[in-house]
């Protein structure tokens, strides 16, 4: 799949390809080993995220964050038939991590299983844009090890056609006053499927955690299907936990009220959708990023509504 | 100048007559104020004439100037021109308000034409001013967070801007504090002219102290039962509805049969 421009032009970047590696990277470090790429940030200041671009079928990637300073990353896999991707995050004690990662291309199956692991007062907010088409499966665990540690992952998936996502979250609190955020923005349109299974996880001893999950579906087609099952697993009292779920098919009164201002029900049902993920779309800080994601997903919804 | 005709409609839902026999001709430049006890049907009328799904056109026909609507779709009366200003307006997450009217004013304008978007804006910040709705209501998401006379004064925004034929208000004064329905029966005011039909649904005639009818209907029990002119407004403000019993020898006015649904504002009076 070709890599859009806004991706590809920048200037603190990597580039990995099947036949090609090109490393311009100027506020982190790349090293190739046997056992997969190897990325480290937090050592240098930035203006800007930093961005790594993979295309192919899979690769090992470790991604460690250090505390020096606040690091950003772009991380933009494409991939086309099959692939398997392997992402570890290690969040270094005090490091700020923010990590973007844009899922995209058409894949016959695709899977990715990423890892992440958040020391003491280290945070990680993660966003994952789940914009590719095929078979899906996703496998993210995240350990919070050290105490005031804090993982904050958003989720927007957007599958049409007779695309399938299987993903699997999994949160782990392993220290006290630890906090978690999962945020799950789904949409199925046409026959596709999307299933969630989120567990967030406060082990005994662990008090002054805060574990929370919210997820939202909407399903625009009639066959289409969300399954999400929510879990939480508390064995400890002076704790907040709490989790959410709501899925349905766009709101008959809400389809009244447009079209009733002479929007037709398939504008209307766009207009409804791109509300849908557009507070999630707007917190992309660079706009060059932020319009190519809207076209994105105005072509992927554009048949299938 | 446009001409709404409704011709001996009636409309029921889920089985149930709500809508009886309803005689109606709105023209451009008039103004028709509705009254009625709760549950007659006010808001059903002008749900009906919008083509809300929900309730089911029996018999009888509404024509708008030439148009046949009745089995038109809402979106395509929206398009003709008829403009229904809701109660209870639906708040639609992340979609903000500019998108959405100019969305909205796109959808009346020939293909090949495009919104001239710089002069909307002003357009739009012009009549959001005059309706005194603060800054920042572009980038506001529809309805979302919005105080019920926020609400309102959103939906006569976008009556005018749309620029309709024919609009019902049904029950804009509810939720309007005294300077709030003051700016929204201005704003209403100054809109009438030759190319607009007003339909006002209220129960009070404090609405009408602002916007002043031409011609004043009272329903009840799903029929327009009297039409008459302002003096109409004087007497159900000093004597309610109670004298018609005698008129129109109605013993009671409110069925005692529950109904299965009716609008909005007959489902909150009978504290559903």
């Amino acid at each position: 799949m070709r890599i859009p421009t806004t991706f590809r032009d920048r200037s603190d970047i990597a580039v990995i390809g099947p036949r090609k590696r090109d490393d311009r990277l100027s506020t982190g470090t790349m090293t190739a080993s046997d056992r997969g790429l190897r990325f480290i940030f937090g050592t240098m200041p930035q203006s800007a995220p930093a961005t790594l671009v993979m295309t192919g079928s899979g690769e090992r990637i470790v991604l460690r964050f250090r505390a020096a300073h606040p690091a950003k990353v772009l991380l933009y896999l494409s991939s086309a038939d099959t692939s398997r991707w392997h992402v570890s995050v290690d969040v270094e004690d005090g490091a700020e991590a923010t990590l973007s990662c844009f899922i995209l291309g058409s894949t016959r199956n695709a899977s990715f299983d990423r890892r992440y692991a958040i020391g003491e007062a280290a945070s990680l907010d993660l966003s994952t844009f789940l914009l590719n088409g095929g078979t899906t499966t996703v496998a993210d665990h995240a350990v919070i090890s050290g105490a005031l540690g804090a993982f904050r992952a958003e989720t927007l998936a957007v599958l049409t056609a007779d695309d399938r996502l299987a993903a699997v979250q999994d949160v782990r609190h392993l220290a006290r006053s630890t906090t978690s955020s999962i945020v799950n923005s789904l949409v199925a349109a046409g026959s596709a499927t999307i299933g969630f299974d989120v567990t967030g996880a406060i082990g005994k001893g662990n008090a002054g955690s805060d574990c929370k999950q919210s997820n939202r579906g909407v399903l625009l087609g009639e066959k289409a299907v969300i399954e999400v099952s929510p879990k939480l697993l508390i064995d400890e009292f002076d704790v907040q936990a709490g989790h959410g779920c709501a899925i349905g098919r766009v709101n008959a009164d809400e389809l009244y009220y447009l079209t009733s201002r002479g929007l037709d029900e398939t504008t209307a049902k766009r207009l409804v959708v791109s509300g849908y993920v557009a507070p999630f779309v707007a917190k992309i800080d660079d706009p060059s990023i932020r319009r190519n994601v809207e076209k994105m997903l105005s072509t992927k919804l554009g048949g299938d509504i | 100048m446009s001409k709404l005709t409704i011709e001996k409609l009636n409309v029921s839902v889920e089985g149930t007559m709500i809508l009886n026999d309803i005689d109606l001709v709105v023209r451009g430049g008039e103004t028709h104020a509705i009254m009625g006890p709760n549950g007659t049907g006010k808001s059903t009328l002008a749900s009906a004439v919008m083509g809300h799904p929900k309730y089911t056109v029996e018999s009888g026909r509404i024509t708008l100037d030439d148009l046949d609507v009745t089995a038109m779709a809402v979106d395509e009366r929206a398009r003709a021109g008829i403009f229904l200003a809701m109660q209870n307006p639906v708040e639609v997450p992340g979609v903000t308000n500019f998108d959405f009217i100019k969305t909205a004013v796109q959808t009346r304008m020939p293909a090949d034409r495009k919104l001239r978007v710089g002069k909307f804006i002003l357009e739009f910040e012009d009549a959001a001013a005059k309706l005194k709705m603060g800054s920042g209501l572009a980038h506001r998401y529809l309805n979302e967070g919005f105080s019920g006379g926020e609400k309102k004064r959103n939906e006569i925004l976008q009556m005018q801007l749309l620029k309709p034929k024919i609009a019902f208000l049904d029950e804009i004064d509810s939720g309007l504090d005294v300077d709030a329905l003051r700016i929204v029966g201005e704003a209403v005011t100054a809109m009438k002219s030759p190319d607009l039909g007003m339909v006002l649904i209220t129960h009070y005639e404090r609405l009408l102290d602002y916007i002043v009818p031409d011609f004043v209907h009272i329903m009840i029990r799903g029929r327009i039962v009297k039409t008459g002119g302002r003096e109409l407004i004087r007497k159900i403000d000093a004597e309610g509805y109670d004298w018609l019993k005698v008129e129109l020898g109605i013993d009671e006015f409110e069925d005692r049969r529950k109904p299965a649904s009716l609008g909005t504002c007959a489902t909150h009076a009978f504290g559903k």
